[in-house]
């Protein structure tokens, strides 16, 4: 209503900039563009509930208006506010990794008995179900499951590339490796995946025949 | 035979690790334009890659595809209402935000006209130029004892009076509101008693409010002349006291008198005739002898801004007041008339307007 409104079409940039001073329009305009990346990223990043991902979001932004003044305008917002959210999640998982090493006997093996049935089931209902959209949503089942295996190097930069579509450069911002190793942690994060899949038997045995 | 074909198979899948590590670069596009080419021409050559390349395309395809989270507006809602309260914190951004608002403009300078026309429209009424001439005098014809000073005993011999009785006159600094009342209800009465216009209904809220005032300013001064005594007021000391104010008053004249001058001889003329204006405007209206010297600073200062029709106005004023000075300021009127038609017949030419000034 004041002033100059805010654009829908500005940048990430402008719009935090407009933020910092004080455009408050522009902060929902980057939650409204950005909340389901981070959150998506946060669930599969650390496997949580979706109420419990809530928090996390929460947090994230949360961080991001408390410290809006630290945004440099030179930086890409995304790679600004996907730092925040990565570090966040690192941190989550560090002290849930510390509980689960208190309680690690149920924990494991509780993780290891549910584990097998979801695949032996996604086996079974792929012989009877043939129809593709069905499939789709198996392969989403397990492709999940394949990211949530995924080391957490590996686990991060796949995500980043395909959940924000940030530049392998970005991504070695924000995950401070060379850019190398993000391009080799993306490489086994793919082959990683493709196991899962051929363990499962979706993609061609011949080639895997060709392979050995 | 065999070794031969075994030969190019082991080849082909040296060739093909090599390729594997570019086959994400290439299918995420960062990857240098050359080795690109090569890896399209692998591409067309083996199947092996190029299936396998088909399958990285799929996960990708089927982990865009999965339906997003959901994310609940209540989340939304109170992140936005946080943004919103740690903005309001930062106080000097807020009203950056009003600075950098176009609407602040028109809104400004609206609130400006509406403070001017509120504000200088009602003083109009008692001091302008052009107006003020016009309705002093029919203040005067209505209201006669709103020319002089209504107080009685201005001047040195009520401080002699005053000083020589120190314990009879004030009990205690804060009983100065009596007066003020008196002043108050005095004023009240004039308004009344004659047809009560704005203008007067004016002049008397004006002079609660500043005989209020004064009475704060008071207390210092009058601590000095006099001590609290148990004695109780009579009627009689009411009548002193008004005296004693009035002698305040008249005493706070002569300082505000002698600070405008101080300001015209340090050459600061806006500031004397700012001063001048206040105390011509005070209400009860100062004595003559004040006026007089008021008057002709105002009109000198006015003079020396160029400002020659409120210079001839003030003049005009010091006439009224001072029959010993009417023939000073008629002369002053008739040299600033003449100065004032050759302005306006130069006015297309303003230079030699400038130029006249000079030799006069």
């Amino acid at each position: 209503v004041f002033g100059l409104g805010t654009k829908q079409n500005s940048t990430d940039e402008e719009a935090m900039v407009r933020f910092q001073n004080g455009d408050t329009k522009a902060f929902d305009l980057l939650l409204h563009r950005h909340s389901t990346g981070v959150l998506r990223f946060i669930v599969k990043m650390v496997k949580v509930t979706n109420s419990e991902a809530e928090d996390l979001l929460q947090e994230v932004f949360l961080k991001v208006i408390e410290h809006r003044k630290k945004y440099d305008s030179n930086q890409k917002f995304t790679t600004w506010l996907y730092t925040l959210a990565r570090n966040h999640c690192i941190d989550y998982l560090r002290v849930e990794k510390h509980r689960h090493h208190i309680s690690l006997d149920t924990s494991y093996s509780n993780g290891g008995e549910s584990d097998g049935p979801v695949i032996l089931e996604i086996i079974r209902n792929r012989e009877k179900n043939q129809e593709e959209r069905a499939m789709d949503k198996e392969m989403q089942v397990l492709l999940d499951k394949g990211i949530e295996d995924l080391k957490e190097e590996y686990r991060e930069v796949f995500l980043l590339r395909e959940i924000e579509g940030l530049s392998f450069k970005e991504i070695a911002e924000i995950t401070q490796v060379p850019l190398s190793t993000v391009k080799s942690r993306l490489r086994y994060a793919y082959q990683n995946l493709r196991e899962v899949f051929i363990k499962v038997g979706y993609f061609d045995e011949k080639q895997r025949a060709k392979e050995v | 035979m065999k070794s031969k074909e075994l030969k190019r198979c082991k080849k082909q899948i040296m060739d093909c690790e090599r390729f594997e590590e570019l086959l994400i670069d290439f299918m995420e596009d960062e990857i240098d334009p050359s080795e690109r080419e090569v890896v399209k021409k692998h591409l067309v050559t083996c199947p092996y890659c190029s299936k396998r390349l088909e399958e990285y395309k799929k996960i990708r395809r089927i982990f865009n595809g999965e339906t997003l989270p959901e994310l609940s507006s209540q989340v939304l809602a109170s992140l936005s209402k946080i943004a919103r309260e740690e903005v309001a914190k930062d106080k000097p951004l807020f009203w950056k935000r009003w600075f950098y608002s176009p609407i602040l403009v028109p809104v400004l300078s609206s609130a400006l006209a509406l403070f001017l026309w509120i504000y200088y429209g009602q003083k109009n009424i008692e001091h302008s130029p052009g107006e003020s001439i016009l309705s002093r005098e029919v203040m005067a014809k209505k209201v006669p004892a709103a020319k002089e000073p209504a107080l009685p005993g201005v001047g040195e011999k009520t401080l002699e009076k005053l000083e020589s009785k120190p314990g009879h006159v004030l009990s205690k600094p804060s009983s100065v509101s009596p007066p003020a009342l008196k002043e108050k209800s005095r004023i009240q009465e004039e308004a009344t008693s004659s047809s009560g216009s704005l203008s007067k209904e004016l002049v008397a809220r004006k002079g609660v409010k500043e005989s209020d005032q004064f009475s704060e300013n008071e207390e210092k001064s009058l601590g000095k002349l006099e001590r609290p005594t148990e004695e109780a007021p009579t009627q009689k000391e009411e009548s002193k006291k008004a005296e004693l104010y009035s002698y305040q008053e008249s005493n706070k004249y002569q300082k505000q008198l002698d600070l405008a001058l101080k300001q015209q001889r340090e050459g600061n003329c806006e500031v004397s005739i700012k001063t001048n204006e206040e105390l011509l405007k005070a209400s009860p209206s100062p004595p003559d002898s004040l006026k007089e010297k008021a008057y002709l600073s105002l009109a000198e200062c006015y003079e020396q801004k160029g400002d020659w029709e409120k210079a001839i106005l003030n003049y005009r004023n010091l006439q009224e007041v001072s029959p010993d000075k009417a023939s000073f300021a008629e002369h002053r009127i008739q040299d600033l008339r003449q100065r004032l038609i050759l302005l306006k017949t130069r006015e297309s030419r303003p230079a030699d307007a400038e130029e006249g000034q000079k030799t006069k």
